[in-house]
């Protein structure tokens, strides 16, 4: 990370406070935070939900909704105090001085306007340039912003465009008049991992050339690594630790940041080594905190005095503060062991559970007036094509790749949820491919799910108790006296208080209703049960807790998971074996050691190398992937990736399917390039061991 | 290719949506129950002086029913609506001129309800709950509960029975000028708009309300444009898109509210022969204004549709 | 649980995001409903003359202590008139509606759950009912059977279904998609069992809302159609039947107009704050479950 320059200070926040009206009283969503972001650097403020994080960003915005106040403090932007100025000052600050992007572009555009109007309206608004001149610009920017052929996108409609090019046109038009400060919320969180990846590239890059400040909201902290110079976090609306990030990386002082990285799983950890640390507990009321610190209820270090003063703030060495009675007393931080307890790799498997031989799902497109007066066949979507692998008991095959890739489906078709066109699915021997309603019940009991929404996964007319209750009765598990216990049983198993088993859903947090999930899937006794993302919509530290639980159940009933997931650090912690998917088709199976580590099928190797690591001390090859996902659609005979593949080797990529080789006993690569080749590539990370004392920068 | 597909593809739902609206007309007709049949019959055999076995062949009635259909579609096609038993003259150009009465309401009453429901509905959802909101929203909640003949029976009292100015029927059609038609025409527009007015501006409010939310209403905010602009431009247009729809809603219920205007004010328009035909129980002439006035809201629907088409990006450039 | 998530779209923690509407929209809504079905339930009871009673010496008569909203023309008291006839107008308005959500719920969660041909099919049926201006179809139905309060009813019910099917069927299709009715689908439960058990428990909010939007309508419906004398039959005193009736009369004795005019009106706005409360309240509790 570059040297900050800049030492003026563009954003000043003094003990910010703002508060949300509500029926039950004042929400203190954000309790006298100080914090500050100077010319040219990147502050990151990281936080889970209820951090408050957003709610700050909106106070700088001034677009606090109708019941949210500032409730106290000052915010001064380059001297100017914001809260106090007067509106049509605010208008000309928005969008040229003080920019923002946003999270979800899709909905952050307007979808009745051209993309390209809509950059050059804040060209024509602040720059007061002619429309001719402005569009021109806005050709320029969009081409900065690495857009394909910028002049006709200019016209295009949002619709058209894919989400990496919807936020590469909020970049734009944030960066258009070249702002001062940005504020970013969460703008890469709903890409890919290699979409991502390049928008990060871009953000820095353009960062330079603008020598913009930019405070950067996210709970990626692999995002704060690689990006950001300096890291606050926040915690229940109250600032717990700030300091440059390479120092609280390296040295975290406050329990709770050292829980947060506590629980971010490595690449270089796995289950068969400690189980990951998670934080405990829930946030406390925000309506009413408790007088003393704020993360009392929840700190492991936590001590009498705690309780009963909120800490001040510290200077920490090496940079920042720190808010916490304790500091100093805590033991140095070390990361969870890696490579710790490297049990034998279950090459040697139990017999195979789960077989899914040539599976097909293709869909057909409703064909379009012309292709039906010209008699041509309907086009086919072919979203699983010719998959084979196989999930044996007791072990974890994870399922990996970006959206559109085909995984989703599978799962789906495992499940019973839609029918696979062509190929066979067999469980233990016997047929089980087709829809759920089809297969005999006892085939519907030993296959079981886990989805990804925690909010919609349960009926919100039934009790938990009901929930958990309705397997046991469909597969005559229990009886009726039986029943009760059995539910009671299955609330420990997942660590949920008995007493739960009356509440409803809207009463439990989302972590809490993902566990309830899991225990309905585990009601029924399952011998495989397939997991659909279940950690995506979860907060880190919840889903630190979440994976815990499903290693220990795993470890108890000796069920298989086929694991669907994008995030691959948490795949290098849980699963056994893994299969990338591209496009419909397997690039790589393999187990987990030998397939994050080379030889590599170039689309692995550049989803590795595109996964910000929350570690930065460890060094990553760049590997960029150019384009978006080509539309799955009548592909061509090659191979899939061969449109964006940074390897590729020519025309036999296009005309030949490649060949899938085995790179070891196990391990298998489905691609053109020689196996002498590819094993001859350099790992793409290179993971120094966490040192308690970094010798300097980066 | 997107927006043409899409309008031939409404158009040629049209289509079979008007053949099975004509086909449910005739339907229902059928359903009369025998003995009632028998009695109209009997009444108009009586009145025109044929014999019951002569009118039976007059309206077709020896045929099966689909043959019946068939004619009627036939002549539907060629532009024939029939016979009026009650007042025995050929249909069509019967309905084509009280089609021109009426249009002479429904048009202004459209025009006028959609233009002010547009404003009304934008400065109600500009500031939720402040007092233009609350007023707007007090007043439209009165008009969607006042029935048409409710507002028309209050305004003749007050604008012809107290005041004076207007006339409360326009029975007596004798004058010209454009004057003349102003005042004969005013009471029954009023009536017609306030109750449509009502309606569009609740939807045009809470869609706009809605649209504030947006997300990109927030971009537009904190790119520094001002106010207005993101009310009138970035938010209005899309909280055009389901007043479109809302106001060829409004259509139909005009549609059908023109029948209780005109009997208010005894007008002699499509909505007073509709309901002439019911009380004469003159079979011919209900078929046939039924499907024309049915025909109309597709047509409007339609219209409807293609604007909402045009306004869409999504649907224009699939 | 103090989740409080500030959601980027609607910039408001979760908790706060639904603070709770006033209820009082809901509370005068339901009192004015309540006070009218009261009156159809007991108002030949309570009213203080016999509706149809002719009192010969007092015609014509303006609101007096004797009469309170005065006599008509044929000396019949205007208050009882009007405290009678909200039995016909508050019966026909709830029975039109009740068979117009009924028929409507059903087709609307066949139609949604099954999807495949059978939506399309009822859809496109639906379609085609709904190309009709309510009162015009109304009429239709009423033209063919006569005019009645029973026929009066079908014909609001007729007009209703499709409407509140195309509701039903979009809450439908929405919860569809939700994972605890895959889960439902995954272990094999029937599609009795998933309408009933898991689909219709989350579909009464938006039925009820529909059913209160739809009662507005059917009481603007039945009263307009007893106007125009194919609804309610004379000597009923029904309020758009009196209104009809009357008509002559309103310069002479507006009260006789007024007064159940404005009976029909009181009672539309009754149902509407009532609509509107209900649904604030339940979009409160709902997302507050969240």
């Amino acid at each position: 990370m570059s040297d900050v320059a800049g030492h003026d200070v563009v954003l000043d926040v003094r003990d910010l406070s703002v508060g949300y009206r509500t029926r039950g009283g004042e929400v203190q969503a954000v309790r006298r935070v100080s914090l500050r972001v100077h010319g040219g650097e990147t502050l990151a403020l990281v936080g889970e939900s209820g951090s408050g994080k957003t709610s700050l960003a909106l106070a700088v915005m001034r677009y606090l909704d109708g019941s949210g106040r500032v409730a106290g403090g000052a915010i001064r932007f380059h001297g100017e105090d914001l809260l106090a100025m007067a509106p049509v000052a605010l208008r000309k600050l928005r969008g040229s001085r003080l920019a923002m992007v946003y999270q979800d572009p899709q909905t952050a555009l307007n979808p009745a306007f051209p993309v390209g109007e809509q950059v050059a309206e804040a060209l024509r608004l602040h720059l007061g340039l002619a429309r001719r001149e402005a569009r021109r610009r806005t050709v320029e920017l969009l081409a900065q912003v690495n857009l394909p052929q910028p002049a006709q996108l200019y016209t295009r409609y949002p619709h058209e465009l894919s989400g990496g090019q919807q936020q590469r046109i909020v970049i734009a038009m944030a960066f258009a008049c070249n702002p001062e400060l940005l504020l970013m919320d969460e703008p890469t969180t709903g890409l890919d991992v290699t979409t991502e990846a390049r928008i990060l590239d871009l953000i820095a890059e353009l960062r330079t050339r603008h020598r913009s400040a930019i405070l950067y909201i996210t709970h990626n902290l692999g995002v704060v690594a690689r990006f950001c110079h300096r890291v606050a976090v926040m915690y229940a609306g109250e600032l717990v630790e700030d300091g440059p990030v390479e120092r609280v990386f390296a040295r975290p002082l406050h329990p709770y940041t050292r829980g947060l990285l506590a629980c971010v799983p490595r690449l270089d950890a796995s289950k068969r080594g400690a189980p990951l640390a998670a934080i405990g507990g829930g946030l406390p009321s925000l309506i009413t905190p408790p007088p003393g610190c704020i993360f009392e209820p929840r700190c492991p270090e936590r001590a009498p005095i705690c309780a009963e003063r909120a800490p001040a703030a510290a200077a920490a060495p090496g940079g920042g503060t720190v808010r916490c009675h304790r500091w100093e007393e805590l033991p140095p931080f070390r990361t969870v062991g890696a490579s710790a307890g490297t049990g034998p790799a279950p090459e040697a498997r139990a017999p195979g559970l789960l077989h899914v031989e040539d599976l097909r799902c293709h869909y057909l497109l409703r064909r379009p007036l012309a292709d039906v007066v010209r008699r041509l066949p309907p086009r086919a979507v072919r979203a699983v094509d010719d998959v084979s692998l196989e999930v044996a008991r007791a072990h974890t095959l994870a399922l990996v790749g970006e959206s559109g890739c085909g995984k989703t489906t599978l799962g789906r078709a495992v499940v019973g949820l839609l029918e696979p066109t062509g190929g066979r699915i067999e469980f233990a021997g016997a047929d089980a491919a087709g829809l759920a309603r089809r297969r005999p019940r006892d085939l519907r009991r030993r296959i079981q799910i886990v989805f990804q929404n925690p909010d919609a996964t349960l009926n919100p007319q039934r009790t938990v108790g009901e929930t958990l209750a309705r397997p046991l009765k469909l597969f005559g598990l229990a009886t009726a006296a039986g029943g009760d216990e059995r539910v009671r049983e299955l609330l420990r198993a997942v660590h949920l208080p008995e007493a739960y088993a009356a509440r409803y859903p809207h009463e439990l947090s989302g972590g809490e209703r993902q566990r309830v999930a899991i225990a309905r899937a585990f009601a029924a006794e399952p011998e495989l049960v397939v997991c659909d993302e279940p950690l995506s919509a979860l907060d880190v530290s919840v889903q630190a807790a979440v994976l815990n639980l499903l290693v220990d159940l795993q470890e108890r009933s000796a069920a298989g998971y086929l694991f669907i997931s994008h995030d691959l650090s948490v795949v290098r912690y849980l699963a056994d074996r893994v299969a990338v998917m591209y496009m419909g088709k397997l690039c790589e199976v393999g187990g987990v050691d030998a397939l994050f580590a080379p030889p590599y099928h170039p689309y692995t190797e550049a989803l590795l190398s595109a996964i910000p690591l929350p570690d930065p001390g460890s060094v990553q090859r760049k590997i960029r992937l150019e384009g978006s996902v080509p539309s799955p659609v009548d592909p061509g005979p090659g191979c899939r990736f061969q449109s964006r593949c940074p390897r590729k080797l020519g025309a036999v990529c296009e005309t030949e399917p490649p060949p899938v080789r085995e790179a070891a006993p196990g391990h298998v690569i489905v691609c053109h390039i020689p196996l002498e080749e590819l094993r001859r590539v350099p790992p793409v990370i290179d993971h120094r061991p966490a040192a308690t004392a970094p010798s300097g920068g980066p | 290719m997107g927006l043409t597909g899409y309008v031939l593809r409404r158009v040629g739902l049209l289509v079979v949506t008007l053949l099975a609206i004509s086909l449910l007309i005739s339907g229902i007709l059928e359903l009369l129950p025998g003995d009632a049949a028998e009695q109209i019959l009997g009444a108009w055999a009586e009145r025109s002086g044929q014999t019951l076995a002569a009118m039976r062949v007059r309206l077709g009635l020896d045929q099966p029913w689909h043959a019946r259909y068939l004619t009627w579609l036939s002549g539907v096609v060629h532009g024939d609506l029939g016979r009026s038993l009650a007042l025995n003259q050929p249909i069509a150009p019967l309905l084509v001129e009280r089609l021109g009465y009426s249009l002479r309401l429904a048009l202004p009453a459209l025009a006028i309800a959609g233009l002010a429901s547009v404003v009304l509905g934008v400065l109600a959802a500009a500031r939720p709950n402040g007092p233009i909101d609350h007023a707007i929203t007090a007043v439209t909640l009165t008009g969607v509960s006042l029935p048409a003949f409710v507002t028309g029976s209050l305004l003749i009292l007050v604008f012809a029975g107290w005041l004076r100015w207007l006339p409360s029927a326009s029975a007596l059609l004798q004058g010209e000028g454009f004057a003349f038609w102003m005042r004969m025409l005013a009471l029954p527009i009023a009536t017609l708009t306030l109750e449509s007015l009502a309606h569009a501006t609740r939807t045009t409010r809470s869609s706009m309300i809605e649209v504030l939310k947006a997300p990109y209403v927030r971009t537009a905010v904190l790119k520094g444009v001002p106010r207005w602009v993101v009310l009138f431009k970035h938010a209005l247009r899309n909280a055009l898109l389901p007043t479109v729809t809302v106001l060829a809603f409004n259509f139909g219920w005009m549609l059908g509210g023109i029948v209780i205007v005109e009997q208010v004010f005894s007008y002699p328009g499509l909505g007073s022969l509709v309901l002439f035909a019911i009380e004469q129980r003159d079979l011919p002439l209900l078929q046939a204004s039924m499907f024309f006035v049915a025909s109309g809201y597709c047509v409007a629907n339609l219209v409807a549709d293609v604007v909402y088409a045009l306004l869409n990006p999504r649907i224009r450039y699939a | 649980m103090a989740d409080a998530v500030a959601a980027s779209g609607a910039a408001l923690p979760r908790e706060v995001a639904r603070a709770p509407g006033r209820p009082a929209t809901l509370l005068v809504g339901g009192v004015i409903v309540g006070l009218f079905v009261l009156l159809a339930l007991v108002g030949p009871w309570i009213a203080p003359y016999d509706a149809e009673v002719f009192h010969g010496l007092a015609k014509m008569k303006a609101p007096s202590g004797t009469f309170w909203f005065g006599t008509d023309r044929y000396g019949r008291d205007v208050l009882s008139r009007v405290i009678v006839g909200a039995r016909t107008t508050v019966t026909m308005a709830v029975a039109g509606t009740a068979l117009g959500l009924l028929a409507g719920a059903l087709i609307g969660l066949l139609s949604g759950h099954l999807g495949g041909v059978v939506d399309e099919v009822l859809m496109r049926l639906m379609d085609i009912v709904m190309s009709f201006p309510s009162l015009l179809l109304a009429l239709l139905v009423v033209a063919v059977l006569g005019g009645s309060t029973a026929n009066a009813v079908l014909s609001i019910g007729i007009v209703f279904t499709p409407r509140v099917a195309r509701v039903v069927r979009s809450a439908t299709l929405g919860l569809r998609g939700a994972q605890f009715v895959e889960a439902a689908v995954v272990r094999g439960e029937s599609d009795v069992y998933i309408v009933f058990r898991e689909l219709l428990p989350n579909l009464w909010p938006p039925i009820i809302v529909e059913g209160c939007i739809r009662l507005s309508y059917a009481v603007l419906l039945s009263v307009s159609l007893s106007y125009l004398g194919l609804g309610a039959q004379p000597p009923t005193p029904d309020w758009g039947l009196t209104v009809a009736k009357e008509r002559a009369y309103l310069v002479l004795a507006p009260w006789t107009v007024l007064f159940p005019a404005g009976a029909i009106v009181l009672l539309i706005v009754g149902v509407n704050l009532l609509g509107d409360g209900l649904r604030e309240w339940l979009v409160a509790r709902k997302t507050v479950r969240e």
